[in-house]
């Protein structure tokens, strides 16, 4: 909060830096005889010819054409509604006049009219961008994690809330307050965005669930457990999160410009009832011959989806591992799960898929597709699959790249996919957006705005778990200090 | 006359801070300047709001930016020495006034015994420009309130604290003790209302900070960014002098009662002071200078130069102990393709230690240790060295240009330029970013350039997983599919030569010719002489390289030697030491 205003002063303070060259500029708009260019200009970010929704922040770029001055005309059916002129090609869009313009432009288009003017004085005019506002918006937060992309350690991680219709952004977390210890793993539920939760490692380590303005803290591995409660999904009911529960190795390719290589050696799904506080196996058949993980409820609660692998011996190529997806009807009233059936054979396609996540409305499961293991950020190749739940057909979502794109969660109305993209330079992770059609087609994804246009050109820190969510939560430092200093409940083992 | 008179006396009222600063100054910019190398090295300063609004995240933090900001100076040592000094002075300076405006009397006496002790601080390298930073502005904002804002009557210390305390972090501890003291003293103006005033903040502005601002525990709000490690583990000393300046008020009223015949003039106490102070900072200076650490920094500073031969010549002539300096010194024998022929010349140590480094995440190990796989070629693994450097301890100048050497190597050109557009933000470092710049998207470029090109030919092609924790069995690795890298190879017959394997080496010696070597390295050839008597006169296959006639000559001195003591080792050992010890048959009985 402290931060977000220091930040915002500082950079009010270097705008007042080179408002002489602003004032300069403001007298730039194109007159007389202007020549009129076929092509698109470049920006950076990309934000033409995409879908938005009508509740975000005002999408600031920069102009990346050769130019002494800029002039910048946003209109909508209703006509101009902001005009901006820049001498260096920053274009940063004021938020009321962007707010108002986007409540006028609901369900229709607005064009951006893009000029430049050259050494000589003479004005060239771009073709003009059209980007759809859609009628459906967007939730109004985003959650994230803050960390370097890199390999084994961290100094610095922090769970970020973002306000997607504004600027504003929080921790909502940092480990300095926890004696460094890892915090990972935040989820939320989507049929209940005020449903939370996340892990803590270490000193202070345990699971910290969220409920109706409340925090309690879990320690959920209990004796009988080989290893620890992982990756999380909570059952829409608020009532359970199915987990998986894995022995995670991680290996440095020498050559490979993959670099790190994350494998599982071990895993299976367990099942938390919140109520009752016990923890349970999934009872899946002959499970030990297999490697269950990323488990993933529908929207009403009777099937729980997961990737499952055959499980390695002690000599194993870790390029064979393939990962289908798979699901299990539950009971939940008796707390029991039937037959794992086979939904989609990315095996048979030689390939493996993460992270299945389905539509609020049921009808589509969105995962990642790539060549091997369960951790595709460190894979160029991983791309975004949609599966039709009605007849199980997959399709390579029009939003991938050539980079990994991968960690993604639906928005709760199921009109907006974001997503974790490695797009800008293979290696950090940015959130982008992309709205999806009735069809489940996606529209061309853009990246999460921010304030200052140059922002992720030196921004060396990846956005991890991009989650959605439809309420902010209110946790002050104090609040989460003493909660992490209390003792965890244990989780009680339970057979079933 | 008398306007004369006054200039002298001004001049004497000067005198002893003058000599304080030239003392400093020389001390710093011409003996121990080592110091600015290791501070310069270990932090970077970006010239960029973001870096600042990063730097605000926690009380204190803006004093490490601070602290950074003068520091990136330190690329020039005597522009460090310059800085450290100057601060060092004005700290001086500062306390004088503060006791002069607090009891009408000058003490420089006091003051100077605090500069001396910061001064003897500072010796330490690790000893970071940000503590004197933090120390010269409770001082600085105490003197300024006393001497200008003193109409508001100490409430003007009371409405900073929470700023100083949000801007300096720990260090405002000995302002708020200052002014405590200041007010408790102060009967005439009800100082108590204004004691309680300020604490009242003060509690309040901690409490504020710890329960809504800040993700930091309630230690780390009140001592950041002081800690032992950051003091180079003097903090009692460092302590004791913070509470000797905050204590000031109380300190400055005690008065020496001395008796009318050992009184002495303003003139001949400022002459006194000042030969003082020069006996002392020879003192100290003397104590203090770590030549073991200078010689270190130095070779450092030479190796990231790339001026390997230079490392070399300065090592023979300067013979190190440090593993640290061994370790770089190899990596240099190795890039001059000479790690076989002078390995001996230097003390090795039999573990390996000296030719590569364990990782490790805490210590001095993690931002040096990569440079043995940069020699290898294993790329990544320099890079991963590097970048979890820069986790777990921040930016640094050559950590930063090793991720964009590696980057660029592999080819990674959007990444590098993300490194690039991050060190061009520096004051002195933008040269070398734009020139790697110019190397971005052009593979024909980077591989033109003469250490990327090097390094990208030589670079690792085929894959495995990197054994961190037994650094030799990466060499194994490579050289179990690349067997033309000659730098590998030089490093695994150098292993095997330290840990006397015998049979490795012969196994290994027609790999010399196969691998385009001219000649057998020196240590070789010994290593082949001694495998020979060994076997019984049977000499192992080196191919159709041969031993030198030179090595020959010195086996059958060093073999006459040891006849002449009757073959008994132990009486051998001087003479053979004085004779053969930089060679692989002293090595091989006595270590």
């Amino acid at each position: 909060m402290l931060r977000t205003g220091i930040k915002r002063f500082i950079k009010q303070c270097e705008y007042l830096l080179i408002l002489p060259l602003l004032l300069y500029s403001c007298g730039n708009k194109p007159v007389g005889n202007t020549a009129v260019s076929d092509l698109p200009p470049k920006l950076e970010p990309d934000y033409s010819d995409i879908t938005i929704p009508p509740n975000i922040a005002p999408l600031n770029f920069i102009i990346k054409e050769k130019g002494t001055a800029y002039y910048v005309k946003f209109s909508s059916g209703s006509g101009t509604e902001i005009e901006l002129t820049s001498g260096n090609g920053r274009i940063q869009i004021p938020q009321r006049k962007w707010r108002r313009m986007l409540q006028n432009s609901t369900g229709k288009n607005i064009k951006i009219d893009i000029f430049s003017k050259d050494g000589e004085g003479k004005w060239i005019k771009f073709r003009t961008i059209t980007n759809k506002v859609a009628s459906e918006p967007i939730d109004p937060y985003l959650y994230y994690r803050l960390l370097y992309p890199g390999y084994e350690s961290w100094a610095e991680l922090s769970i970020n809330c973002r306000s997607l219709e504004s600027f504003k952004s929080k921790s909502f977390i940092e480990n300095s307050i926890v004696d460094q210890n890892c915090v990972n793993c935040h989820s939320f539920n989507n049929g209940k965005s005020s449903d939370f939760l996340f892990h803590m490692r270490g000193t202070m380590g345990g699971t910290y669930f969220y409920s109706e303005g409340k925090f309690k803290k879990i320690n959920l591995k209990t004796k009988e457990m080989k290893n620890g409660a992982v990756y999380p999904r909570w059952h829409p009911s608020g009532k359970f999160v199915a987990f998986s529960s894995n022995k995670i190795i991680q290996r440095f390719h020498a050559a490979d410009n993959k670099k790190v290589e994350v494998s599982d050696l071990e895993s299976s799904l367990i099942l938390y009832d919140v109520e009752k506080n016990e923890i349970m196996n999934i009872e899946l058949a002959n499970k030990d011959k297999f490697m269950d993980t990323y488990p993933e409820w529908s929207p009403d609660g009777k099937y729980l989806y997961f990737c499952r692998a055959v499980q390695i011996g002690e000599n194993y190529d870790y390029k064979q591992i393939k990962y289908n997806l798979y699901r299990t009807a539950f009971n939940i009233d008796k707390r029991s799960f039937g037959d794992a059936e086979l939904i989609f054979d990315a095996a048979q396609r030689n390939k493996s898929i993460a992270f299945p996540r389905i539509s609020p409305d049921g009808k589509f499961l969105v995962l990642t597709l790539f060549d091997y293991g369960c951790f595709p950020i460190w894979h160029k190749e991983a791309d975004l699959y949609s599966i039709n739940l009605e007849n199980f057909k997959a399709d390579r979502l029009d939003l991938n790249s050539d980079y990994s794109d991968s960690y993604h969660s639906w928005s709760s109305n199921g009109k907006w996919l974001i997503f974790s993209s490695k797009r800008g330079d293979g290696l950090t992770a940015r959130p982008y957006i992309s709205y999806i059609e009735e069809n489940g087609v996606s529209d061309k994804p853009f990246i999460l705005p921010q304030e200052d246009p140059e922002f992720y050109q030196g921004f060396l820190k990846s956005f991890n778990i991009p989650e959605f969510s439809t309420v902010k939560i209110d946790m002050n430092p104090g609040e989460i200090r003493r909660l992490a200093k209390t003792v965890a409940t244990q989780a009680k083992w339970s057979k079933n | 006359m008398n306007k004369i008179k006054s200039n002298s006396k001004t001049f004497f009222n000067w005198l002893p801070y003058l000599v304080f600063f030239f003392a400093s100054f020389i001390n710093f910019g011409f003996f121990g300047n080592y110091i600015f190398f290791y501070q310069e090295k270990a932090s970077l300063f970006f010239f960029s709001s973001d870096f600042l609004i990063e730097n605000l995240h926690q009380p204190g933090g803006f004093l490490i930016w601070v602290g950074k900001f003068f520091s990136t100076f330190y690329y020039y040592p005597l522009a460090g020495a310059l800085i450290l000094s100057a601060f060092l002075t004005l700290i001086v300076i500062l306390v004088a006034k503060i006791v002069y405006i607090l009891h009408g009397h000058n003490s420089k006496v006091i003051s100077l015994i605090i500069g001396a002790s910061l001064f003897y601080l500072q010796t330490d390298y690790r000893f970071l420009l940000f503590n004197i930073v933090g120390i010269l502005l409770q001082m600085a904002f105490f003197w300024f309130i006393l001497r200008y804002l003193h109409a508001l009557k100490g409430w003007a210390a009371v409405i900073l604290a929470p700023f100083l305390i949000y801007a300096t972090g720990g260090f405002a501890w000995a302002f708020l003790l200052l002014v405590t003291l200041f007010f408790a003293f102060d009967k005439e103006n009800k100082g108590w209302i204004r004691l309680i005033a300020l604490w009242s903040l003060g509690i309040l502005t901690f409490y504020i900070s710890k329960e809504y601002l800040f993700f930091q525990s309630g230690k780390t709000l009140l001592t950041f960014p002081f800690s032992d490690h950051n003091t180079g583990a003097q903090q009692v000393l460092f302590i004791s002098v913070a509470v000797i300046i905050a204590i000031l008020p109380v300190i400055s009223k005690i008065k020496f009662p001395v008796p009318e015949k050992f009184r002495i003039s303003e003139f001949t106490g400022s002459l006194i002071m000042t030969i003082v102070l020069i006996v002392v900072f020879s003192i100290m200076g003397i104590r203090k200078f770590d030549n073991k650490t200078k010689q270190y920094f130095h070779v450092e500073d030479l190796f990231y130069q790339n001026k390997y031969n230079e490392v070399i010549a300065f090592n023979t002539s300067n013979p190190p102990t440090n593993s640290l300096t061994i370790f770089l010194n190899n990596i240099a024998l190795c890039e001059t393709d000479k790690l076989d022929d002078l390995l001996f010349h230097f003390v090795q140590s039999p573990d390996g230690k000296t030719l590569f480094l364990k990782w490790d995440l805490a210590g001095e190990v993690l931002n040096r240790g990569g440079y043995f796989y940069y020699t290898i070629g294993m790329i990544n693994e320099a890079h991963r060295w590097a970048f979890e450097n820069m986790v777990m301890k921040g930016q640094s100048p050559e950590g930063l240009k090793m991720l964009i050497k590696t980057e660029l190597i592999n080819g990674n050109y959007e990444v590098a330029s993300r490194y690039i557009n991050v060190l061009k933000k520096t004051l002195f470092y933008t040269k070398e970013a734009k020139s790697f710049e110019k190397l971005l998207f052009n593979d024909s470029a980077v591989n033109k350039d003469k250490e990327l090109g090097e390094k990208s030919q030589n670079r690792v092609k085929n894959d495995f997983f990197s054994i961190t924790d037994n650094p030799y069995i990466n060499i194994e690795m490579i050289l179990a599919s690349d067997t033309l890298n000659r730098k590998a190879f030089e490093y695994k017959m150098a292993f095997m030569l330290l840990k006397k394997n015998l049979n490795g080496i012969a196994r290994d010696l027609p790999e010399f010719e196969k691998l385009g070597f001219s000649r057998l390295p020196v240590h070789i050839e010994e290593a082949a002489l001694a495998l020979a008597v060994s076997n019984r006169d049977r000499f192992p296959d080196i191919g159709n390289l041969h031993i030198s006639n030179d090595t020959k000559q010195r086996w059958n001195q060093y073999l006459g030697v040891l006849q002449q003591y009757g073959n008994d080792l132990k009486s051998a050992e001087p003479a053979l030491k004085r004779r053969f010890g930089d060679t692989f048959w002293y090595y091989v009985f006595y270590r």
